[in-house]
């Protein structure tokens, strides 16, 4: 690096030297009132009060009145210098020519060198060169009036010597201000520079971590397995990733810096194009999927605006649309299975009623017809023929009632939950009075749901508390609520055998009986439809039991407020919800 | 423009004034000292008592300084007049009179002064005819009045050819019965002695 020597001041130095120019000024006020009390303390020697504060205020005048009047000026510096010139003839003057008092000339020769100005030496050189040449050569050719040296004769060669000193004085220090500023400026130019090198390094440094950073965003954009390329505002190609090349066919080199629209034509008219505009104009990312070109292969296609246009990330979905496909193929095939399954057990159900209602009847016919020609065991055989077909009766009708649970035709109404339990009351009044069964059903609220269900629920529940109940003990069932923020939750008490805590999951699956038939009669299917129905209606079921001391059903039902009950009445064709069942009791 | 033409005038005229004042003070040194109404000239070669000290000395002549500490006039020339006494001890007595309002302290002025006497009374100067101060009187070994007046024309006092004191005292070694003195020589220049009035 080479620094040059600066030939014309720039704004740095000019500033550099005006505060330098600043601090000297304020440097001499210290010394100038040192000059006056100076001329002060001399005063009393020879008693030239008249000439110490005379001379010395006029002196100071004459600077600081310089400095007042022209302040951009550097006039109050030469007029300094002059100053302490005459500072030095005063003191000289005070001292009655003592040779001693010339330092002062030298003295303010080096203060002068502070304004590291060479010019101001001048001054004070002329002062002195003027005041020895004229006064010297008055005494020398006898004006008796003037007293300039204590010497017998000031002659020619005494004054060249001592003016020539005095200038070699006068030009060292001069040097020294010279080479003080030049080097002073070269020091500021240099420092500015120096600045400038480090801003333009920091430039670099922030530059090559851009580069850096940019390298490593390129690595990742090439690596990844999506396509991606970028777009400026005007379809202008500005990146190409290598995934781009392959799913376009397209070289990097053949595409940066070109028009996207020019090189894929048919983007122009795609939904790529509206989607490109749509980011352009509203600064926010879209999201799509298309084919492209080939029909088989899919494509999800995400734009995001960037600073310059558009980022455009290509990913390959066909595997995952292809996988979508396939299990949106397997749910229609699942949902026919379900509905030949459905179909098959209403009919397997229905049909299978026939044959075993025409066995029950007969065999009825054969004990009252041929009642007195069978022995006891032939009655006996008979009575077990009917009681299994019953038996295998009531099993198909709660198959069938299973396999209906899904279909709920009816509409939603507002169902009075209690006039439902007044109904239950009268349903199982033979039970309840033979054993003073009590049910109570306090504040139950009037629920806008399906009215079916409901009641098929609760008579499963009420029926379970009423029958599971130890021989001789009254049993007392309680039917309550609770308004949930978005369910309606319900909870049927009873005193009854209670269940262990291993069974609650059970007892919901279809077919599980805790107890035999002789026990407590049943086909293990009233808790599965239950579930099943609850579950339709969007709540859950779960059960609290202590073996012994009876158990609670908890059950929640999802709650339809009025204003969606009068959409749902009003619009044609709500209110139904078609729910297969069968596909799930399938699965 | 004008305000620098202004400010030069200005410097100009503060550089005269500082002219002035130097001219001024000069001329003040420079003027002789007026002659006091009620002075009574005395004749060279006029026979004089000294009182005290000063009387009874050996027949060597004797040199008078005529000192005022507060003279300024009287103290430039205190280096020349210890020059003298370093020259002519011994050829010739010296002693210091002291003329001052208040009372010096004659010790330091005698040591001042390399150990020559230095006496304060008034009357000396009168019978030497003195008014100012600096001044020298010589008296040759009789006593009598052989020079008074200035130590040099120059206040400085560098000027041989003026170097009035020295000459007299060499035209009175060299037994120099009728010197010839420069007139400046004898016109008084200096401060008025204390007391005195102009004429």
């Amino acid at each position: 690096m080479e620094i040059t020597q600066p030939t014309v001041l720039n704004t740095g130095q000019i500033s550099s030297n005006n505060d330098q120019a600043k601090r000297s000024d304020k440097l001499i006020n210290y010394f100038l009132a040192g000059y006056f009390l100076l001329g002060l303390a001399l005063a009393p020697f020879y008693s030239t009060w008249l000439i110490a504060v005379g001379v010395s205020s006029i002196s100071l005048a004459a600077y600081y009145s310089a400095k007042l009047l022209l302040p951009a000026s550097s006039l109050h510096q030469y007029v300094l210098s002059a100053v302490l010139g005459i500072f030095m003839a005063q003191y000289i003057y005070q001292m009655h020519g003592m040779f001693e008092m010339h330092f002062f000339a030298f003295i303010g020769s080096a203060v002068l060198i502070t304004y590291q100005k060479w010019q101001l030496q001048i001054p004070i050189m002329l002062v002195v060169l003027i005041h020895h040449a004229a006064f010297s050569y008055l005494q020398n050719s006898g004006f008796s009036q003037v007293y300039f040296s204590q010497l017998n004769e000031f002659d020619v060669q005494t004054f060249v010597i001592h003016i020539m000193l005095a200038t070699t004085i006068f030009f060292i220090c001069g040097l020294w201000a010279f080479q003080l500023r030049k080097y002073s400026d070269l020091q500021v130019s240099q420092a500015i520079q120096m600045a400038e090198l480090r801003k333009e390094a920091e430039v670099l440094v922030e530059r090559e971590e851009k580069n850096k950073a940019l390298k490593e965003r390129n690595n990742i954009l090439e690596s990844i397995g999506d396509a991606f390329f970028a777009v400026d505002r005007d379809g202008t190609i500005t990146y190409w990733n290598a995934m781009a090349e392959t799913l376009f066919n397209r070289e990097k080199v053949e595409v940066l810096g070109k028009s996207l629209w020019q090189l894929f034509p048919k983007a122009a008219q795609s939904a790529f194009c509206s989607h490109f505009e749509c980011v352009l104009a509203n600064n926010g990312p879209r999201h799509f999927e298309t084919s492209y070109e080939r029909r088989d292969h899919w494509y999800e296609t995400n734009l995001y605006p960037s600073a310059n246009g558009v980022s455009v990330y290509i990913k390959d979905a066909s595997a995952r649309k292809q996988a979508e496909m396939h299990l949106q193929q397997l749910n229609k095939e699942l949902a026919a299975s379900n509905e030949n399954l459905e179909q098959f057990a209403y009919v397997a159900s229905h049909d299978l009623q026939e044959p075993l209602r025409m066995i029950i009847s007969f065999m009825s016919m054969i004990e009252l017809k041929y009642n007195s020609l069978l022995d006891e065991n032939g009655k006996k055989y008979i009575h077990f023929a009917v009681d299994g077909g019953k038996r295998m009766r009531q099993i198909i009708l709660d198959l069938l009632s299973y396999s209906r649970a899904g279909h709920l035709s009816e509409k939603i109404e507002a169902v009075n939950l209690t006039d439902l339990m007044d109904e239950m009351q009268a349903l199982f009044r033979k039970p309840l009075r033979e054993r003073q069964a009590q049910i109570t059903y306090p504040n139950l609220p009037v629920l806008y749901t399906y009215k079916a269900p409901i009641r098929q629920i609760l008579q499963n529940l009420v029926g379970n508390a009423l029958k599971y109940q130890e021989p001789g003990k009254i049993p007392c069932v309680t039917v309550t609520s609770e308004e949930l923020p978005e369910h309606w939750r319900f909870s049927v008490s009873d005193n009854g055998i209670g269940i262990e805590p291993g069974d609650f999951e059970r007892i919901f699956v279809i077919f599980q009986r805790l107890h035999g038939k002789s026990a407590y009669p049943g086909t293990g299917l009233g808790l599965a439809i239950t579930k099943k129905i609850i579950e339709n209606l969007g709540g859950q079921i779960k059960v609290e039991s202590e073996k012994g001391k009876g158990s609670t059903f908890i059950f929640t039902i999802a709650k339809i407020n009025a204003s969606e009950y009068e959409s749902l009445i009003l619009a044609p064709g709500r209110g139904e919800r078609g729910l297969r069942m069968v596909s799930d009791i399938v699965a | 423009m004008f305000k620098k033409i202004l400010t030069g005038f200005w410097l100009v005229l503060l550089a005269i004034t500082i002219g002035l004042l130097f001219w001024y003070n000069d001329l003040v040194y420079s003027r002789p000292t007026p002659v006091p109404h009620n002075y009574k000239a005395v004749a060279i070669v006029t026979v004089v008592k000294l009182p005290g000290l000063l009387c009874g000395y050996n027949n060597k002549p004797l040199f008078l300084h005529f000192f005022n500490p507060d003279c300024p006039c009287s103290r430039f020339n205190t280096r020349t007049f210890k020059a003298l006494v370093k020259t002519y001890r011994g050829k010739v007595n010296f002693a210091v009179v002291v003329v001052s309002k208040t009372q010096p302290d004659l010790q330091a002025i005698s040591e001042n002064f390399g150990g020559i006497p230095a006496v304060q009374d008034r009357s000396i100067s009168a019978i030497c005819g003195v008014y100012s101060t600096p001044q020298a009187v010589l008296l040759d070994g009789s006593n009598k009045l052989y020079y008074r007046g200035n130590y040099n024309r120059g206040r400085y006092c560098n000027d041989e050819k003026t170097n009035f004191a020295k000459i007299a005292i060499d035209q009175l070694l060299q037994n120099d019965v009728h010197p010839a003195f420069n007139p400046m020589a004898l016109r008084a220049y200096g401060c008025q002695l204390p007391g005195c009035k102009k004429d």
